[in-house]
């Protein structure tokens, strides 16, 4: 077990704590957007969790995996705003201060 | 060569530790304006660390697709914390005082 070894041991570590706190915001947020911004947060993460993978197996064959993957995390965070821009503000569909 | 491997680590290692100041961020702020704002900053810093330390670590890796990854999160990261923001102002989310 070299020092490299245990760089990618902290590397793991440190990306799985975040997660862990994305996914606590994701279950508690109080509001919808708090939600949205646990996920969002998620998909980034996870991008990074692939690059650890693949620096720790020396291969070059998932940097197009991390472009991807950020894309469909905005793209699905643009498309939840652009559903909830189209309701009215006296909606009864959603409701700022209470969970959905 | 070892030392590049060394000081990849070194720079993934900053990186990680800039994401997880952004979930550190993300969990103990009392509002979505101060959520987004932490999420935003340090989450962009800390994917770049981590892309750049990735590069240097691989040695047949081609950095014309890790600088347009580079530039694609420095596009779309604020532009997403920018939406956040902007939807809970237009949804009338009052903001967080002491």
């Amino acid at each position: 077990m070299t020092l490299v070894d245990v760089g990618h041991f902290i590397l793991w570590l440190a990306l799985f704590a975040a997660i862990g706190g994305g996914l606590w915001r994701l279950i508690v947020g109080p509001t919808t957007l708090d939600r949205m911004l646990g996920f969002d947060m998620i998909t980034v993460t996870v991008g990074g969790l692939v690059l650890v993978f693949s620096a720790a197996t020396g291969s070059t064959d998932y940097v197009e995996f991390v472009f991807i993957l950020s894309t469909l995390g905005f793209l699905s965070t643009v498309a939840y705003f652009y559903y909830l821009m189209q309701l009215s503000p006296t909606d009864t569909n959603f409701n700022p201060e209470e969970p959905p | 060569m070892s030392w590049m491997n060394g000081l990849g680590t070194l720079v993934m290692i900053s990186g990680a530790f800039f994401v997880v100041v952004a979930a550190v961020g993300t969990i103990k702020f009392p509002d979505v304006y101060c959520r987004s704002h932490a999420l935003s900053k340090a989450l962009t810093l800390g994917i770049m660390l981590l892309l750049i330390g990735y590069g240097l670590r691989t040695p047949d890796v081609s950095w014309i697709k890790l600088t347009l990854i580079v530039i694609f999160q420095f596009v779309t990261i604020p532009v997403a914390s920018h939406l956040f923001s902007y939807a809970a102002y237009k949804k009338g989310i009052r903001g967080w005082s002491p």
